[in-house]
């Protein structure tokens, strides 16, 4: 029997659902790196001036997006993972696009956005040193 | 109620236990502890920056073996990753890289797009739409 006994990326899942239960029905989907950068060049186009204007990229700099949330006003908002990112830091782009969720499209980047993501990140923190520290006590 | 779509660790797993369930090639249980690349270069005693491991088997006398994953790799390179360190302890701890092992990585590369595949979205319409054949004969 293989089994796993400390997966991050399942902690940071049951950690949100556990904060927010009310959430609606979210699915991550893990994407190949190809698809993530034709989603940011889509997002780009869209987005060229704000982009540029908030000097956050140069015109012709490569964008690499870990992780993108899609709001539709007709279906319930998806979450995409660049695949190619490694799974310690899934955990942080996890957290992210769950905060963006969780504040509102609207709320960008701003303060409501940031003390979501920092609660997310601390319940996580907590519940990874709990569990690192029950599986030593049983080692 | 937030869901991944698709785990490709889980995945992995189910592939490997559906496997090898009745035993097989593995008497033993098998735990995988995914750990930094700090703790895996000590593990691996090499100093740091010098090599990167991205996962390691370790064969104790009397203890089940143990695979280590290095949680600097990422996601979509975790099925691989798993798959070669189970095919190590399907091998044993002498066979290293020879035609065993590469016998037992192909099976469970092979078994996981299987897997893969059935439950990608597509996968899944065309079960469904198997089933509702069926119902209809």
């Amino acid at each position: 029997m293989l089994t796993v006994n400390f997966n991050p990326m399942q902690i940071i899942i049951d950690v949100c659902n556990q904060m927010f239960p009310d959430l609606s029905a979210i699915d991550i989907s893990m994407i190949s790196s190809d698809e993530m950068a034709e989603i940011a060049k889509l997002e780009r186009e869209k987005e060229k001036v704000d982009f540029i204007n908030n000097n956050e990229v140069k015109e012709d700099e490569e964008i690499f997006f870990a992780g993108v949330t899609m709001f539709d006003d007709d279906k319930n908002p998806a979450i995409l993972i660049n695949g190619a990112v490694p799974l310690e830091h899934v955990v942080e782009v996890v957290a992210h696009e769950v905060a963006h969720v969780v504040a509102g499209v609207e709320a960008e980047h701003g303060k409501e956005f940031e003390k979501v993501f920092n609660d997310i990140f601390q319940a996580y923190c907590i519940a990874h040193e709990r569990i690192k520290k029950d599986l030593t006590e049983v080692i | 109620m937030l869901t991944l779509e698709f785990n490709p660790i889980e995945t992995m797993i189910e592939t490997c236990n559906e496997m090898f369930r009745n035993g097989g090639f593995i008497e033993q249980d098998v735990n995988i502890k995914i750990i930094s690349d700090r703790e895996m270069n000590q593990h691996g005693k090499v100093p740091k920056g010098k090599v990167f491991l991205s996962g390691m088997i370790v064969f104790r006398e009397g203890q089940n073996p143990e695979i280590l994953i290095n949680d600097l790799v990422a996601m979509m390179h975790m099925p691989e990753v798993i798959a070669h360190e189970m095919a190590h302890a399907i091998a044993g701890a002498n066979a290293g890289h020879g035609e065993f092992f590469e016998a037992a990585f192909g099976a469970i590369m092979v078994a996981y797009k299987k897997t893969k595949a059935m439950r990608s979205v597509e996968g899944k319409a065309m079960i469904k739409d198997l089933i509702a054949l069926a119902e209809k004969l």
